[in-house]
Order: structure tokens, then sequence, then C-alpha cells
């Protein structure tokens, strides 16, 4: 998922949950947050490198991808970005290895999610920005995983684009990605950009959805493949769903870290608070456009009356760098909220008997 | 790629430019010890490939491609290692064949590049330029002495290129 939704969305996700204009910009900008906050940003002012929450392409091109390399690499995709959805998942076949990988596949309400939000009760705003990141996440990277692996995110040339029509079966129209580093995107052509495929196993071009391009962060797509790990099996991944039951089970999960509900269940969804706004939340989310951030923030304000600044990522860089205590700074809070979420997961992983994450 | 890849791709760059050169300098001589190695490349490469199919790869959509690659490569190694028992003109051709299917390979991969709007126009070089080395070995082909310079030109040209596409931009997508 991109700015959109992380940031805009979030906001209004969290005015529906109840939380007034202020609170939900703390908590939009953590969400946000969470794709800026790399190693590289945190040297800019000395903030901790274990609580970086992604990593830039140019770190990725240089990231090791030995043993110690991977469990980093895959620490914080884990954690952040491709929520495993069953660490002990059924399978049948395959090494331990190939196990092991399959089991960090990304999917929606599993019981790391249920982990992340009851995580982030009583840790404050930021980290209810972080778990609404990562809840957004599971919708829209599931069936990747979130380590270099080409046997679970490989794709290939079947992966078709889906046009839903009145009592027939959708038109299907190929996509071909174009792996051109200068390419940029344009939905109308379609042109779509992709990593290029690799074949060593640990190719950082094999990480998340990189080999399906930016098609996971489109709210509007609705297309078919067959995922590398699925026996040839077609998958349908449809997206306006899938964002709208985000939407929805992030004011269901805000609602609950806001004290309103007093337990957190999976597969639940707080539709009956958005059902005022349902018609205009699907138009933006079915809207075919690459950044819908113009629409959500424009539905953002609408609520509340109130003004929607666009993300500055450091914003709240000197009072961090000024502050006696740090830890009672947004960042500081951001950055504890962080640690415990990566910290969880790891362990959860190790848990389950993988060691691909490593330990924190 | 990461700064180890690169060092492997430079690495093995530099070994065909040694190889090129040796073949330059020693000519005939230096047969033996050049299929030796070629040989012994391919099949270790054949069989890295092979234990990550059977590992692995072979319940990934389309696993059997690295299945088939691992073969092929080995099959290739085991075939070199043979050629020293040829007279060495067949060697000579093998090479150049070597090189004219690494340049068709090329353009197929350049049209299917250009096809998907990605770079296009260095591996079209490069497989033309491989083509036509693979032609003058066989125009040569009753001097001896200038197919194996030919063939190490070759080699040094193919070793160039690698290093120009290991310090290539390759798109990867940064995940959101």
């Amino acid at each position: 998922m991109q700015e959109d939704f992380h940031y805009y969305a979030t906001y209004c996700a969290a005015l529906l949950a109840g939380y007034k204009h202020i609170d939900s910009l703390d908590i939009c900008y953590a969400a946000q947050m969470v794709d800026h906050c790399s190693v590289t940003w945190l040297k800019k002012f000395g903030g901790p490198y274990m609580a970086a929450t992604t990593q830039l392409q140019a770190e990725l091109l240089q990231a090791r991808t030995d043993p110690i390399g991977l469990c980093d690499i895959t620490r914080i995709w884990s954690a952040f970005h491709f929520l495993p959805k069953d660490l002990y998942a059924d399978i049948d076949k395959g090494t331990k290895s190939y196990k092991d990988k399959y089991r960090l596949i990304c999917g929606t309400n599993g019981d790391l999610l249920k982990d992340t939000v009851k995580l982030a009760k009583g840790k404050g705003l930021e980290a209810a920005g972080i778990a609404m990141h990562v809840l957004a996440d599971t919708w829209a990277h599931t069936y990747f995983a979130g380590t270099p692996s080409l046997v679970i995110n490989n794709t290939n040339w079947y992966f078709y684009e889906l046009f839903p029509a009145e009592g027939v079966e959708p038109e299907r129209r190929q996509i071909v990605f174009s792996h051109n580093p200068s390419a940029s995107e344009d939905v109308d052509k379609p042109v779509y950009v992709s990593s290029v495929y690799q074949s060593n196993e640990h190719s950082i071009m094999n990480l998340g959805h990189g080999r399906a391009g930016h098609l996971p962060d489109y709210s509007y797509i609705r297309y078919a493949y067959l995922p590398a790990w699925g026996g040839y099996k077609e998958i349908i991944k449809d997206n306006p769903h899938d964002y709208e039951h985000a939407f929805a089970q992030m004011v269901y999960a805000l609602s609950y870290l806001r004290g309103d509900i007093d337990v957190f269940e999976k597969d639940s969804y707080a539709f009956d608070k958005i059902q005022s706004h349902l018609k205009k939340i699907r138009g933006i989310i079915s809207k075919r456009q690459i950044d819908a951030s113009g629409d959500w923030k424009a539905f953002g304000e609408s609520l509340t009356g109130e003004e929607i600044p666009d993300f500055d990522m450091d914003k709240y860089i000197l009072e961090y760098v000024h502050s006696q205590d740090k830890s009672d700074t947004y960042l500081g809070r951001f950055f504890n909220g962080a640690l415990l979420q990566k910290k969880m997961v790891a362990e959860k992983i190790m848990e389950s008997g993988n060691r691909l994450a490593g330990f924190l | 790629m990461t700064i180890g890849q690169k060092l492997k791709n430079v690495l093995s760059a530099i070994s065909m430019i040694l190889i090129g050169i040796a073949m330059l300098f020693f000519g005939e001589k230096a047969y033996m010890a050049i299929i030796g190695v070629f040989s012994l490349t391919l099949d270790i490469m054949g069989i890295r490939k092979l234990i990550f199919y059977f590992s692995m790869a072979r319940y990934m959509v389309g696993g059997r491609n690295i299945l088939f690659r691992g073969i092929l490569l080995f099959d290739f190694g085991i075939f070199t290692g043979s050629l020293v028992w040829v007279p060495q003109v067949y060697i000579l051709l093998y090479l150049a064949g070597t090189l004219a299917f690494s340049g068709v390979v090329n353009i197929i991969g350049a049209s299917e590049a250009k096809r998907i709007e990605s770079s296009w126009k260095l591996k079209t070089f490069q497989g033309i330029v491989k083509i036509l080395f693979a032609i003058s070995c066989l125009l040569f082909m009753h001097s001896e002495i200038r197919v194996v310079d030919i063939c190490a030109i070759g080699f040094i040209f193919s070793a160039v290129m690698s290093i120009t596409n290991t310090f290539r931009p390759h798109q990867v997508i940064t995940i959101d």
C-alpha cells in the first residue's frame, strides 16, 4: 500500500473510529512513517538503527543475502509489511527450508494480526499507527512473503487484469510487465513495472511482491495470476474488495485501541460505522488511478472540516534531537512501538521453529 | 545487486579475460587448461541448479525450467570435458558454436525486452557481435591460429559486456 491508504485513508479510519482530528493525524503519521523509517534516515539524526521499519531501494541493493543478512531483511519485511498468516501452516511438501519460507506468506486475519493489535493497546497513538500499517498491508500484500525467495514470490507470464461485467465472466487482458528502470506506470495504456526475473533464490528482486510490480498497491485493480507456491492454481486478487475490508477492519481495530470494544476478534469489521460513507469509499477505492491521495484527503477533510497537512517525514526530528527524554517524544514513542512489534514477530517466528527471521 | 554479487560477476569476467589472454599468447598450449576450467565450471553450475530444483524449485510454478537448465549445464560440462580427445579444429568450432548460441540467446532476450519496453540495445549489440565472432571463426577455419585469436577476443568481449551489465541499473520495486 502507499501513502494514499497508509496516510489519508488511515486518517479517515481513525476519525470514523471516534478519534479527534489531532489524534487521527498522529495515528496516520505513524502509519505512513513505517514506509520511511530506514537506517539511512535514522542515521541522519542519530535514531536507533534497530527501530528501522523499512529498507530503501539503495539499502536493499547493498543488503547481504547470506543467512544473517536474510534474517535482517526478513525481520523488517515480515514484521511490518508482510505479516505471516499462519506460522504453523500445514504443508505436506518440500524440505524444512521450503516449509519455513511457505509459512511466512502474508495473509489476512492470522494470529499474528491479533497479537499485533493487542500489542499496540495502551502504547499510544504511534503504536496504533504502526499496527494500522501492518493490518492494512496484510490485505494488500497477501500471498507474498517478506523474505527474498524465488520459489515463493516469483510470478510468470500468466498475469491477467480482470474487468468485471454484468452477468458474464470478467473480461481478461494479459498484463505484460516492463522492467525498464526509467518507465513510469500508466493505468490507461496500461504500463506496469516489475522487478526482473532472477533465478537466484535469494535475490533481492524476489522480495515480497516485487515480481508482481505495484499491482498489490493499487486499490482499483482485480487480477488473476499463478503464485510460485500455488501448485498451478489460479489466484484471483480482488483489490477493491480487499481494500474495503482493510478500511473496515482498521476502523474496528482502532475502536478497540480507543477502548470502545473490549476484545479484538479476527475477521471482524466495523461496517456499521462506515455504512453512511460506503458509497463514497467504494468510489475512491474503485477509481482507476495510481495514487488516490487527493480523493482520500478530500474525503477526510469533508468529515471534519479540518485540513490534513501533507506528510513530512522530518516533521518530528527537531523535537527528538533536542529532547532530554527522547522516549517521551513522538519519534521516541514510534521507535519504541516499532521495536516491540519487530521483537514480537521475530520471537513468534522463532518459537514456531523457523529461523528465517533470527533474533532481535 | 549486492557488492558480493557484483564482485562475483567481476571476478568471473576477469577470469574470462585471463582465459582470452592465455589463448592469445599461448595458443594451442592453453587448450587443455581452458577446456578443463570450462568443463568444471559448467558442471558445478549444473549441479547447483539440480540441488536447488530437488530441494525447492520442484514445488514452484515453472520450476522445471530450473531442472532443464541444470541438466543442460551439467550435460554441456561433461561434453566439454570429453573434447580433450577430439581434434582441435572441432574444439574451436564448438567454442564458436557456444559463442553463436549465446549471441542468439542475447538477441531473443533483446527482442523480448523491446516488446515490454525494457532496455534492449546493449543486448542486441552483444548478440550481433558474438554471432559475428562465430561466423569469423567459420570463415578462418583453415587457419587455427586465427580462429584461436578470434575465440580469445570473443571471450574478452563477453567478459567486458558482463562487467558493463553488472554495473547497469536494474528495476527494483520498492515495496510500500
